[in-house]
């Protein structure tokens, strides 16, 4: 899961429309179950009887609660579960109602969605990467050097306000990008290809499949804290590192799991056997939102 | 609780006494004895970067590090970064309302407030127990905050605020007017500028503030100190000295320093844990 932040208009849809071109490809187990939950919904398209490509789902902000979860007089599965093994991209987080969001919290956890009417219980698979974008504030100026930022404290307190702690704990890459200015655009600073990216994120993501062989999983996310006692095993100085992290940068408490697992796949992508100390604090980095900076 | 000092009173500002227009009588809560001590009114803009806050808070600091009360308007922005400055000192610090003393205003200094008066500062206004805020009366307190003080600070002002306005009250009761200079394209820097300019006087540290008054900065010896304390790894010297009192954007660090972002990320947090540097919005970084 994924959430930046930026302070103004441009930049942050391109870059979460890019993610499919980096996602690693999808098994055959995998594409099976995505085909099924489609074929439920009855979107499968005619042509194409095999789902073969991570689905990218991205409702509008006027999203129900009820079509992100899923729902009817026989349940259907909400974007959600169609987005199963894909990304769910919510663009302009705090513009989505309250109600809507907070009902991603318990799939966002279980990785399972139940839904109970007359006629039938079902629960739908909905295994998917929460990928979110916002503005700073709702003018979309604050912090920003150019342009002053017209926005009240309180408006900027109640716009934040719309994402619950609980929510944003479950977020566990949080990135602020600033503006893109556009001859930065055309610089040709050295960049590396969606395909080369894409070669990196499949290795790291074979790694996790051998690992996890026994345990009947997929990937990192997936970690019990029982797996994680025993594949997110850290140092002494790691441990060292995490603890005074918490007690000086303001961490929530229930960000320590989600650091761990994150840090897991960044040792993955570095190719390292062991959690090691960079690894743990690259993924403390990621989490700014938490930090409590903007009260300055 | 609140009290009332009249004009008679011992403890009415001797200061406020000589202003023209000076109230007629004083709503207090917390430590009357500031009132007479010398005082310098830090003020600035409400919207601020986190330059100015940093200044700002640094000024009240080293200020009430030498037994000079810090006065400000108890608002958002700068005036809190002074209050909140000066209460790591022993100076201690006076918050001038611009209404009575039943509202706490803004709701966001709630917290600020307890600690002012935890702290044996005070706050003081010239309004009746139950006059509401009113953004009017606000730039009117602003010739109390210059008047109980022996010369205005200002760190951060836009073209037209009120900041400008306690700097021309300032001016008109006679007292010193210094101010923090800004880059020249900062919005927030317009006002401060054009004061220097005017010929206000420009202040690099403390120092230059304190030479007006004949009053020697007990910090000077402890700062060389404070200097020599910081020991950085030498695998994080390359981000750290890159990071200065001026923010600086990741991606910033990454092109000047030619490390890949993980890198920077890694050493960005190292820095965060021992203290030394900070992070502001938009992932941007100073020293602290």
């Amino acid at each position: 899961m994924f959430a930046d932040w930026k302070s103004t208009v441009h930049g942050k849809t391109m870059m979460a429309r890019r993610i499919p071109s980096i996602l690693p490809d999808l098994s055959f187990e995998e594409a099976l179950e995505t085909t099924k939950i489609h074929s439920i919904a009855g979107i499968l398209p005619k042509d194409k009887p095999i789902i073969t490509t991570r689905p990218f789902r991205s409702p509008h902000h006027t999203v129900s609660g009820t079509s992100l979860a899923g729902g009817g007089r026989i349940p259907k599965p909400g974007e959600i579960s169609l987005a199963h093994y894909g990304v769910l991209f919510l663009d302009e987080l705090p513009e989505f109602k309250k109600d809507a969001l907070e009902v991603m919290r318990g799939p966002l956890e279980d990785g399972l969605v139940t839904i109970s009417r007359v006629n039938a219980t079902l629960a739908y698979p909905c295994d998917f990467i929460f990928v979110a974008s916002m503005n700073p504030c709702p003018c979309g100026f604050y912090g920003s050097k150019e342009k002053e930022c017209t926005c009240s404290p309180q408006a900027i307190t109640k716009y934040m306000g719309k994402i619950s702690g609980p929510l944003l704990d479950r977020i566990d890459i949080q990135i602020e990008v600033s503006p893109v200015k556009y001859q930065k655009l055309s610089d040709d600073d050295e960049i590396e290809t969606s395909e080369k990216i894409k070669e990196r994120v499949n290795q790291a993501r074979n790694i996790q499949l051998n690992r996890y062989k026994n345990e009947n999983i997929y990937s990192n996310s997936e970690l019990s804290p029982k797996l994680m006692e025993k594949y997110c095993k850290l140092n002494d100085n790691s441990k060292k590192i995490l603890k005074t992290a918490f007690e000086k940068l303001g961490l929530s408490a229930r960000a320590y799991g989600r650091i761990l697992k994150v840090a897991r796949t960044i040792a993955d992508l570095d190719g390292k056997e062991n959690i090691l100390e960079e690894h743990i604090a690259e993924a403390i980095q990621y989490r700014s939102l938490d930090k409590k900076y903007w009260k300055n | 609780m609140e009290r009332i000092i009249k004009t008679s009173h011992q403890c009415f500002p001797k200061e406020l006494l000589k202003i023209k227009n000076a109230p007629s009588k004083l709503h207090i809560i917390g430590n009357e004895n500031l009132l007479n001590k010398k005082c310098i009114a830090i003020v600035g803009s409400r919207n601020c970067t986190a330059y100015g806050f940093k200044i700002a808070k640094q000024f009240a600091k080293e200020l009430s590090q030498n037994d000079i009360t810090v006065v400000s308007g108890l608002a958002l922005g700068i005036d809190s970064a002074a209050h909140i400055g000066a209460l790591e000192g022993r100076g201690g610090t006076i918050a001038v309302l611009g209404h009575g003393l039943k509202y706490m205003f803004p709701k966001e200094n709630e917290d600020l407030y307890k600690r002012i008066l935890d702290n044996k500062g005070c706050i003081i206004t010239e309004y009746d127990f139950d006059v509401e805020p009113n953004s009017k009366n606000f730039p009117k307190r602003n010739r109390i905050v210059s008047g109980i003080s022996m010369g205005v600070l200002i760190v951060e002002a836009k073209s037209k605020s009120g900041s400008t306005i306690t700097a021309r009250l300032a001016k008109e009761q006679g007292k010193n007017v210094f101010c923090v200079p800004s880059n020249l394209d900062s919005i927030y820097g317009l006002g401060t500028n054009r004061l220097i300019q005017k010929g206000a006087k420009l202040v690099l540290s403390i120092n230059d503030i304190l030479e007006e008054y004949n009053i020697r900065n007990v910090l000077v010896e402890d700062f060389i100190d404070e200097e020599n304390k910081i020991e950085i790894k030498e695998e994080y010297l390359p981000i750290y000295n890159l990071i200065s009192n001026e923010p600086i954007n990741i991606n910033e660090l990454c092109k000047k320093s030619k490390m890949n972002i993980s890198k920077v990320n890694q050493i960005l947090t190292m820095l965060e844990i021992e203290g030394v540097i900070e992070e502001k919005i938009g992932k941007e970084f100073i020293r602290k």
